[in-house]
C-alpha cells in the first residue's frame, strides 16, 4: 500500500540527514528512507533508521576528518593551557594579569550580573582564539570567504556562549573549558566547510 | 589453499541479495529483500555501510541514478557485484558446504 505524497517524514530528521549527507555522502539513503516512509513505513521507523544512519557513519567520519579533529583538540589544549596559566591557582601568580584583572572585575558584580559578565568575557576571549584557529584553517584551505567566515564565527559564539552558561555551575570550570571550544572549532569548520563538501559529493 | 578477506555472515546475505535483485538493486529493495529472508528489521545505514566496505573490496560497484520526486528528489544508488566479488561468493559457498557436511549432527533431517 503507497502512503498519499501529501504524508511528509519527520522533518527534523530529514534536516540532520540533509545536513550530515555531504560529509557522510549518504544522500541517497536519505532518498531511500522518504521512498520507505511513502511506501508505508512509521514515523519511528523513519527516527531510528536516521538515528542509526548518523551512527554508523561516525566512526568513517572520524577516520575521514582525523586532521580536523587534531586541529580542534591542539588548540582547545592551548585555550586550556592559557586560562589555567591566567587563573593564580594554589598560590602562583597570573601570567597574562591583565586578562586576569579584567575577569576577575565581574567577581565584583552582582548576581546574575556578575555570572553574565562571566561568561560574556570567557565567551569573548575563547572566541578570538576560536576565530584565529578558523581563519588560519580556511586561509590554510584557500576557502577563505569573508561571508563563510562570519556564518562559521556567528555559529562559534553562539556554541561557546551555550557551552560556557552550562558548565558555569560546575567547580572548576576551567578544566572543562577545553571541551566548548573543541566543539565550536568543529562545528564552525564544518559549517565553513560545508559548501565545499556539497559540491564534490555532488 | 586460498587465503585472504573472509565475508562476513551480513556480507555474504548481502551479496546474495544483490545477485537476486539484479538491475534493481538499490536500497529500499535490498533492505526489504534482507528483511523478508531473514525476519528482521533491517537498518538501512548498516546496509549501506556494508556495501560501501564491499565496495572498497572491489566486490561490488555502484552508481547512482536519476534524482526521482518521490525520493524528495534524491537519486538512487544501483549495486552491483563484480566477477570478483562473485569469486569470493563462490568461495564462501564452498567453504560452508564443507563445513556443513564436517558436522553429521546437521546432516539432512537432523536437527
Amino acid at each position: 500500500m503507497t502512503r498519499a505524497n501529501s504524508l511528509q517524514p519527520p522533518r527534523l530528521a530529514t534536516w540532520l540527514l540533509d545536513q550530515f549527507s555531504p560529509v557522510l555522502e549518504n544522500a541517497p539513503l536519505a532518498g531511500d528512507l522518504i521512498e520507505g516512509f511513502k511506501q508505508g513505513r512509521s514515523a519511528g521507523w523513519y527516527w531510528r533508521q536516521a538515528f542509526w544512519a548518523l551512527l554508523v557513519a561516525l566512526p568513517n567520519l572520524l577516520r575521514k576528518k582525523w586532521g580536523c579533529l587534531a586541529y580542534a583538540i591542539s588548540w582547545s589544549g592551548l585555550i586550556s593551557a592559557a586560562w589555567i596559566s591566567m587563573l593564580p591557582i594554589h598560590g602562583r601568580g597570573s601570567a597574562l594579569p591583565l586578562v586576569f584583572a579584567l575577569l576577575a572585575k565581574g567577581w565584583g558584580v552582582e548576581w546574575p550580573w556578575s555570572m553574565v559578565y562571566q561568561v560574556a568575557f570567557v565567551t569573548a576571549f575563547e572566541a578570538m582564539i576560536v576565530a584565529f584557529a578558523l581563519g588560519a584553517y580556511l586561509a590554510f584551505f584557500r576557502i577563505w570567504k569573508p561571508r563563510k567566515f562570519l556564518q562559521a564565527l556567528i555559529l562559534v559564539i553562539a556554541v561557546l556562549a551555550i557551552c560556557n552558561v552550562a558548565i558555569s555551575g560546575i567547580p572548576a570550570w576551567w578544566v572543562v573549558l577545553s571541551i566548548p571550544s573543541m566543539v565550536a572549532l568543529l562545528l564552525g569548520m564544518w559549517m565553513a566547510n560545508r559548501d565545499n563538501t556539497s559540491r564534490h559529493a555532488a | 589453499m586460498k587465503t585472504g578477506y573472509h565475508l562476513s555472515d551480513f556480507e555474504l546475505i548481502a551479496m546474495l541479495v544483490l545477485l537476486r535483485l539484479g538491475e534493481d538493486a538499490y536500497g529500499v529493495p535490498i533492505a526489504r529483500e534482507i528483511e523478508e529472508q531473514t525476519k528482521r528489521e533491517v537498518k538501512l545505514g548498516s546496509v549501506y555501510a556494508t556495501l560501501e566496505r564491499l565496495q572498497e573490496k572491489g566486490f561490488v560497484v555502484s552508481e547512482l541514478g536519476e534524482p526521482t520526486p518521490e525520493r524528495g528528489g534524491r537519486a538512487k544508488r544501483y549495486f552491483r557485484v563484480t566477477r570478483q566479488g562473485m569469486r569470493k561468493v563462490r568461495e564462501t559457498r564452498l567453504t560452508l558446504i564443507r563445513l556443513w557436511q564436517g558436522v553429521p549432527e546437521l546432516k539432512a533431517g537432523r536437527l
